[in-house]
């Protein structure tokens, strides 16, 4: 639908331009005050310091222009520049994609003309699937080196692999037969930093000793992260999905997906999440992904010219991103649909979905656990679900819709406070204390000391007659030569008790850490640390009411199901839904969260439990707060994101929300024809906005079309530089015909090239409603507001984003450049 | 896909049929004539595991063996390793396209490409052998009458990764072998130790490079750069809260004309990018707090 109304709209641009100038749209116009107004940006004082007037020369020759039009001038001479953006810019989709499909229509055009163009012809047309394909390999190959380097890293931290530095614990010990059941970890090969430097492995010495090295490892790591996030890359701090979110609705943040935030990214990403921080790789490896999408952008001109094709590629590479982080494809494309993405036609959709597909390959390829998957926390459960326990699941469901809740509260307070205090100022110490808690606060507690993967792994497992850790110390009294093939309910030990008070500690410290943790100015990702949260809760839960249908199987609701001897409850299910139901509750996504669970266990009879729990957190969740994290952090930053999935209820039409407003002056426009260079340059000087109305004179206010500030300087200052004769009492002509001017009058500029001649319209009594709905839908950057065909004002995505922050009682100041 | 996963299904127990993936291959396994390959082509360690011990199960004796079944693991597991060592060395051509992305980026490509040397170096012998320490069949087992747990590891192939091969000794009786062999669970497993090697080494040396270079940044560069007109224009700039005009100005200077010069401008006009959004991130606040 959208689609088609821009393939129409790019229609009547090109041919107004090469037909006619006088449209019937023309005619509709009326004289009036015009007016403008254009948000300033930090950017328009460079702007301003560039356009100096130029020394005047007079030259008196050169009246006589033939006034014979160039059909084509738009893509017979493009001034270089012209078209681009400033940094913390917003795109115009629909102009970008109009230059797309020029761009295409001109290629199309050359094709048969000779052998060489046939094949750029295929080029351009395979660029798309080509750029994708180079995204997926690169974030594969980074996710794999990655998850490789952040356990070695997280392992030295314990201590080191003497006979080969480079192993973490489990390769260190991968061919030892010395590993026994109970321990299964400890081999000779392995030293732990008491034994290497104290000599000693057992006893209060050397866990004095391992206490020290942890939390001078983990020191170390986190200082490191922070000072090459400071010094080399600022943007690479942070989870970078609401920044990403940002750059897809059509913002410009230059540098964010640059080399040196990629490679800063990647190497801080290893040592924060090997730093013991209560932090996660996943959202990360988006940004990460992102960057190598944006990268790769650049050797394709289909793509590193338009703004809007590349987010194309974008949308594919957090795709791709996701895919490598959870090892789910599919979820990585859903994830990318209805996260991240704000402009995703089919075709963006099967890029995607190849992205994801390579990615994954790599990643697969690669191994980097060794367990042939693409995640440690990959399980795979057989066991049936009864209907009693969605139960459970919806509790837990509770759960993660409260937790999510109360972190998003508690986090945007933290950043607020970040943001606005003095205590902003000192990042390096704050992640310093954070992490010299958080590894004196681990350490002591086996399920924290663990890397959050692992703990996330162990949780998830169910306890089999194979495994040998505290959360399976079932009191043994069946039969053990009884062979069968469900383990049954069972009493727990007393290892399983005291597992129990640790998770209990470990979800309470889990919980703290992580609301001061996500925000610091390391690479930090959320999706982890959530996920361990509900996981936690889960398996305590799911150990609960595994005890009390072992206890209690009399019970009508366990009856039926859960007799002496039965395996009716799976501990480890319960973790994943906890995990499944924290994520939605912090994140409110839905149907892509559930499927990279889904992906994550490989049982499609999971899926309704899981959608249960989902479902719940995010109801409860929204009825604290209808935003997630990521939006939330948006709001907090004033970026500039016009919320697709956020309705807009209120009554107002467009004539409230326009600018200039009634008390305002009305300010400058240009007229087609009369107005000279100095005018012009004079009125970029004086005013701040981003682009000025084009009407046909001061007396009819007709409209003829829109300029952009950033071209009219560019184009003008080349004209100064190239074309002979232009002088600072040269008229600019942006009609079609230059009108007849006196015989001495210098030879006059004509911009019709720069000149967007299908600016969005509509009338002062539209409702908003619908001006946001066409801003939403056409990206629109801004949009003209008439009556009885006079210009009367114009509305910004900024007076929108300002206007609806109004309606919803939030500081209209806040949002970002004003 | 499924290689060395071990699993909880049907596979492992299959004696009684508790649930319903208790449809194993147990109730069809112990005819002597029954595909064997079904389970071969299943290349998890259990799969085939289960297949021998289905087909010992129907001929009892001392010196039982398997089946000479075509060797579709050994195949499978030729094709995985010449999979894995691929995509290593397409990461490292990605290395190169990326440096040569932009031109502007000297060092980083610079960077890269000997990111991309060193992995080319590397990458030739982890084609060349899967050397024996790459790949183990380890096999868990529980718990049995009064055995302890214990846990074995042996260097086999993925075809003779099951509790009969790798189990040595046999802790119980011939007549139990059976039984304890199904509460085992027998996992086949590879790496590549120079994936790690080499992810590793790189991995450090480009931290060590990035270390070298802020400590050069840091101590060196403002000893060896007099306050010069450069830092000065800054400062001045900085008090104007204002540096992308710097940016700017720093763009369109002179035209540098050897390759050095052009480095250097190239490096100075990063270092005012990267203040720019330092100042943006840490000083502002306006960004990713």
């Amino acid at each position: 639908m959208e689609s088609e109304q821009l393939f129409h709209r790019g229609y009547y641009r090109n041919s107004y331009n090469s037909i006619t100038s006088a449209s019937s749209d023309e005619e509709l116009l009326d004289g009036a005050g015009v007016i403008m107004d254009f948000q300033t940006s930090e950017d328009d004082n460079l702007l301003d310091g560039d356009t100096v007037v130029g020394t005047h020369y007079t030259m008196t020759n050169g009246g006589s222009i033939s006034s014979s039009t160039h059909l084509l001038d738009l893509l017979d001479e493009p001034i270089p520049g012209v078209g681009t953006y400033d940094d913390f810019h917003t795109i115009d989709w629909v102009r970008e994609r109009c230059k797309d499909r020029e761009r295409h229509r001109r290629i199309n055009s050359k094709k048969k003309e000779s052998a060489w163009e046939m094949t750029k012809s295929l080029y351009d047309a395979w660029s798309g699937w080509l750029v994708v394909t180079l995204t997926g390999l690169a974030s594969g190959a980074l996710a794999g080196l990655i998850d490789i380097a952040a356990d070695w890293m997280t392992d030295l931290k314990e201590g080191i692999c003497l006979s080969a530095l480079w192993y973490n614990h489990e390769q260190c010990c991968w061919g030892s037969n010395e590993t026994t059941f109970e321990e299964r970890d400890k081999c000779p090969q392995w030293k732990t930093w008491a034994e290497l430097i104290i000599g000693q492995a057992e006893g209060p010495g050397s866990y004095i000793m391992n206490y020290i090295m942890y939390i001078f490892w983990a020191l170390s790591f986190a200082f490191l992260a922070v000072s090459l996030v400071k010094v080399f890359a600022p943007y690479a701090c942070g989870s970078g999905i609401p920044e990403i979110k940002t750059i897809l609705s059509g913002f410009i943040i230059r540098g964010y997906l640059g080399k040196w935030t990629l490679m800063i990214k990647t190497i801080t990403l290893v040592l924060a999440v090997a730093s013991g921080l209560s932090l996660g790789k996943e959202g990360p490896l988006v940004h990460v992904a992102c960057c190598c999408g944006n990268i790769f952008s650049y050797l394709f001109p289909k793509y590193s010219t338009n703004e809007a094709k590349k987010r194309e590629v974008l949308s594919a590479a957090s795709a791709a991103g996701v895919s490598v982080a959870f090892g789910a494809p599919i979820g990585g494309v859903l994830f990318s649909l209805e996260e991240v993405s704000y402009y995703f036609p089919l075709k963006t959709l099967w890029r995607s979905f190849f992205a994801a597909l390579v990615a994954a390959f790599v990643l697969r390829s690669i191994n980097p656990f060794g367990n042939s998957r693409l995640v440690l926390f990959y399980v795979e459960y057989h066991t049936p679900w009864y209907l009693f326990e969605l139960f459970p699941f919806i509790l837990l469901g509770v759960f993660g819709g409260l937790w999510g809740a109360f972190f998003i509260r508690a986090n945007i307070a933290w950043c607020r406070r970040r943001k606005s205090t003095t205590f902003g100022k000192y990042p390096v110490l704050e992640v310093i204390i954070v992490a010299a808690v958080t590894a004196v606060a681990a350490f002591p507690n086996p399920y924290t000391r663990l890397n959050t993967s692992e703990l996330i792994k162990e949780l998830f497992t169910d306890c089999g007659p194979l495994e040998s850790s505290s959360l399976c110390d079932y009191r043994n009294d069946m039969n053990a030569s009884k062979i069968v093939d469900d383990i049954p309910d069972r009493p727990a030990g007393l290892g399983v008790y005291s597992a129990i008070w640790q998770l209990c500690l470990a979800l309470i410290f889990k919980i703290i850490m992580t609301v001061f943790t996500f925000g610091i100015k390391v690479p930090s990702g959320l999706f982890i640390p959530s996920m361990a949260i509900g996981a936690i809760a889960g398996r305590i839960v799911g150990i609960a009411v595994e005890q009390l249908a072992y206890y209690h199987h009399d019970w009508f609701i366990f009856k039926e199901w859960c007799e002496v001897g039965a395996d009716c409850i799976t501990p480890g299910l319960y973790a994943m839904v906890g995990a499944a139901a924290c994520l939605g509750g912090v994140t409110r996504m839905t149907v892509s969260l559930v499927v990279i669970v889904f992906e994550l266990t490989g049982g499609l009879e999971y899926i309704v439990p899981l959608m249960a729990a989902v479902m719940t957190s995010k109801w409860v969740g929204d009825a604290f707060g209808r935003e997630g994290i990521y939006e939330a952090h948006i709001r907090l930053n004033g970026y500039p994101f016009l919320d697709a999935k956020e309705e807009f209820t209120h009554t107002t039409l467009a004539a409230d929300v326009m600018r200039p407003r009634r008390s305002d002056p009305p300010l400058a426009v240009l007229t087609q024809d009369n107005m000279t260079v100095d005018d012009i340059e004079n009125m970029i000087n004086e005013t701040s906005y981003n682009g000025f109305p084009v009407i046909m004179s001061k007396e009819s206010q007709r409209l003829v079309g829109f300029a952009l500030r950033r071209d009219l300087t560019i184009a003008i200052e080349s004209a100064r530089k190239k074309q002979e004769g232009t002088v600072g009492s040269s008229r600019v002509c942006f009609a079609q015909h230059t009108p007849s001017l006196p015989a001495e009058s210098p030879r006059p500029l004509k911009l019709r090239s720069i000149l967007d001649m299908s600016p969005f319209t509509v009338t002062d009594h539209t409702p908003m409603e619908i001006v946001v709905d066409i801003f939403r839908k056409l990206g629109l950057r801004q949009c003209l507001v008439t009556h009885n065909g006079r210009l009367l004002g114009i509305i910004t995505k900024k007076d929108i984003l300002r206007h609806m922050a109004q309606t919803a009682n939030q500081d209209p100041a806040s949002i970002m450049f004003n | 896909m499924r290689e060395g996963g071990g699993t909880r299904d049907g596979g492992r127990w299959p004696a009684l049929s508790g649930g319903p993936e208790a449809r194993g291959p147990a109730q069809q396994a112990p005819r002597p004539g029954a595909p064997v390959w079904l389970w071969k082509s299943r290349p998890g360690g259990e799969g085939s595991a289960f297949a021998d011990q289905a087909w010992k199960a129907q001929n009892p004796g001392p010196s039982s063996h398997p089946l000479p079944v075509p060797e579709q693991g050994g195949s499978l597991r030729g094709r995985g390793c010449c999979v894995a060592a691929r995509p290593f060395s397409a990461s490292v051509f990605l290395f190169q396209v990326g440096g040569l992305a932009g031109p502007e980026s000297l060092r980083s490509m610079k960077l890269l490409c000997l990111v991309a040397v060193v992995g080319s170096l590397l990458v030739p012998p982890a084609q060349a052998n899967k050397s024996s320490e790459d790949i183990r069949c380890k096999c868990i087992c529980p718990p049995y009458r009064n055995i302890s747990g214990h846990i074995y590891n042996q260097n086999v192939s993925q075809k003779d990764c099951n509790c009969l091969h790798v189990v040595e000794p046999m802790p119980v009786p011939g007549h139990d072998v059976e039984a304890y062999c199904l509460l085992c669970e027998c996992k086949y497993e590879e790496r590549s130790t120079t994936t790690i090697k080499v992810i590793i080494v790189i991995y450090l040396s480009v931290v060590g490079a990035l270390l070298l270079y802020m400590a050069f940044l840091m101590l060196v560069d403002p000893l060896i750069r007099k306050p010069d007109a450069y830092t000065e224009r800054l400062h001045n700039e900085e008090e104007n809260e204002d540096a992308r005009s710097v940016a700017a100005a720093t763009f369109s200077g002179p035209r540098a004309n050897t390759v050095l010069e052009r480095v250097e401008g190239a490096q100075q006009r990063w270092k005012l990018q990267v203040q720019e959004q330092r100042k943006t991130v840490f000083d502002r606040h306006k960004m990713l707090s």
